[in-house]
């Protein structure tokens, strides 16, 4: 009769031969839209927990060439580059298979099928966790959070360290919807449910935003926006009657999206309500630490001495770092405030 | 009536034939018949005498032609690390893994045939690009295979991307005999 240490040694050995942790931590890159574009730019941190940078960030206007000086660089020319600092996230997953489950399921065929069905929990688990702190992940709230969209486009936070009242540069777009030229009333308010914004609206509305951005240089121009469900098919219901192109890169790993005004426009499930974030995914990495090459292993787990449990922990070490955080923008209060 | 025998019947057929070339035909085959005699007692003591010792020297040869290779007679160390330093790092890796071939087994085979030059090279991946394909030898790393095994379902089988983890599980269970 097979033991509880042969058990584990069974169970950590499927999950080494076929590498299941890791093909769950790949799942997880490209579980949205969203992810799957900010997971090209992703960039592995080897040593440490936080990714250090250099940024120059005095920002010079030249009215009769629109040029605006502001890179990320470290062989800077003009004064000292101000140094900024991403930290890591953790997130902390633990899976755990009882003794009474063993005990009902002996046999390797059977334990097969409890591993898999601890990693679809895992997967269906992480890639929930790592949704929200994609766009709600704050280390102010929760040491160990990683950073995500909000805290990147919320003005005045301190974002990696950088104080916005020396550096104006450093800070965000952020754009009232409901006091912008385009929704001066409630009638006429952009992308109402009740009033019928059309594609002329929209597009005006859009490059408005583009222009607050990038200042009419087109390489500031943000590629992607991202909105709430209601607020994308009040978009795509407004340029309908026009043709719709879509991106295909996106279509193509089964993420539907709307190429409309030189953007891609896209659906997130866990944007905040009446929300549009223009994005420069450039300008956004994604900062990981890789699992290590041997997973982590079950371990028997026996506190009281009674209840005998195998727990395995996995953290994936990561955090969303925004170098050029002023090619970013912010829309609040779009549409109709939901009951 | 056995062929030794047909042999002696036409040699004297022939040997009836003329006096004077039996004469000679006699001496010369009584002078190749003292040659034949000498050389087989020679073949004859020989093994006896030498096989044991040969046998124990043909070792440590295999052994040294393993070591050094053949061609430390054709060139010397000192060439075959100039011509390893220059071409083993960019080239060498190339045509070895497009041909399937080990790189240390290629750079043998180009300094056995005494290649040097880039040209050469490219020559010696031609060439051998002409044998695999009338061989149809199959190598791992053959491009021109590559779109064939695409189409296999073995291999799109053994891996766990894309597939749900109900499929992954059966997928563990086949390889592991467990169903």
């Amino acid at each position: 009769m097979a033991t509880l240490e042969d058990l584990r040694v069974e169970l950590n050995t499927i999950i080494r031969d076929y590498d299941l942790f890791n093909e769950v931590v790949d799942r997880m890159w490209k579980s949205s839209a969203l992810a799957t574009i900010l997971s090209k730019n992703k960039r592995q941190v080897s040593g440490g927990i936080s990714y250090e940078f250099r940024v120059r960030l005095t920002e010079t206007d030249i009215p009769t060439q629109r040029k605006r000086f502001y890179d990320v660089i470290e062989t800077s020319r003009v004064g000292n580059p101000v140094v900024g600092k991403f930290q890591l996230g953790i997130m902390q997953k633990a899976i755990s298979i009882s003794k009474d489950e063993i005990e009902a399921n002996k046999g390797e065929a059977k334990i097969i099928d409890v591993v898999t069905d601890r990693m679809k929990e895992f997967e269906e688990s992480a890639k929930k966790q790592f949704l929200l702190d994609l766009i709600y992940g704050n280390p102010a709230v929760d040491a160990n959070a990683p950073t995500g969209l909000e805290v990147i486009l919320t003005p005045n936070n301190n974002y990696a360290g950088i104080d916005e009242t020396i550096y104006p540069s450093w800070s965000p777009v952020s754009i009232n919807a409901s006091t912008s030229t385009y929704a001066v009333d409630t009638d006429t308010k952009l992308l109402s449910t009740y009033s019928t914004t059309d594609a002329r609206t929209i597009d005006l509305f859009i490059n408005d935003v583009v222009y607050k951005i990038s200042k009419g240089q087109p390489e500031l121009k943000p590629n992607i926006v991202l909105t709430t469900g209601h607020i994308y098919s009040l978009i795509k219901a407004a340029i309908y009657p026009q043709v719709i192109l879509q991106d295909k890169a996106l279509v193509d790993v089964g993420f539907e999206n709307v190429k409309f005004s030189g953007l891609t426009i896209i659906e997130d499930p866990f944007i905040p309500d009446r929300t549009m974030y223009f994005l420069s995914t450039d300008d956004i990495m994604m900062l990981y630490k890789s699992l290590d090459l041997n997973p982590p292993e079950f371990k028997v787990e026996d506190p009281s001495g009674k209840s005998r449990t195998l727990i395995s922990i996995v953290e994936v070490e990561w955090t969303l770092a925004c170098t050029k955080r002023r090619n970013q923008a912010k829309v609040t209060n779009v549409g109709d405030a939901q009951s | 009536m056995d062929l030794s025998d047909k042999v002696q019947s036409e040699l004297t057929s022939s040997q009836s034939s003329s006096q004077t070339e039996l004469q000679q035909t006699e001496t010369q085959q009584e002078q190749n018949d003292i040659q034949l005699e000498k050389e087989q007692t020679e073949t004859e003591t020989q093994p006896q005498e030498k096989q044991e010792p040969q046998e124990e020297k043909q070792e440590p040869q295999e052994e040294k032609q393993e070591q050094k290779g053949y061609w430390y007679e054709q060139i010397s160390p000192q060439e075959f690390q100039r011509i390893k330093a220059k071409y083993w790092e960019e080239t060498v890796p190339v045509v070895a893994k497009e041909i399937g071939m080990n790189e240390t087994e290629l750079v043998k085979m180009m300094l056995a045939v005494g290649i040097d030059s880039p040209d050469l090279i490219t020559d010696l991946r031609k060439t051998i690009a002409e044998i695999d394909s009338k061989n149809k030898r199959v190598t791992e790393d053959n491009r021109s295979l590559k779109p064939q095994r695409k189409t296999t379902t073995a291999n799109d089988s053994n891996t766990i991307k894309g597939k749900s983890w109900y499929e992954i599980a059966d997928m563990i269970k086949r390889q592991r005999g467990v169903i």
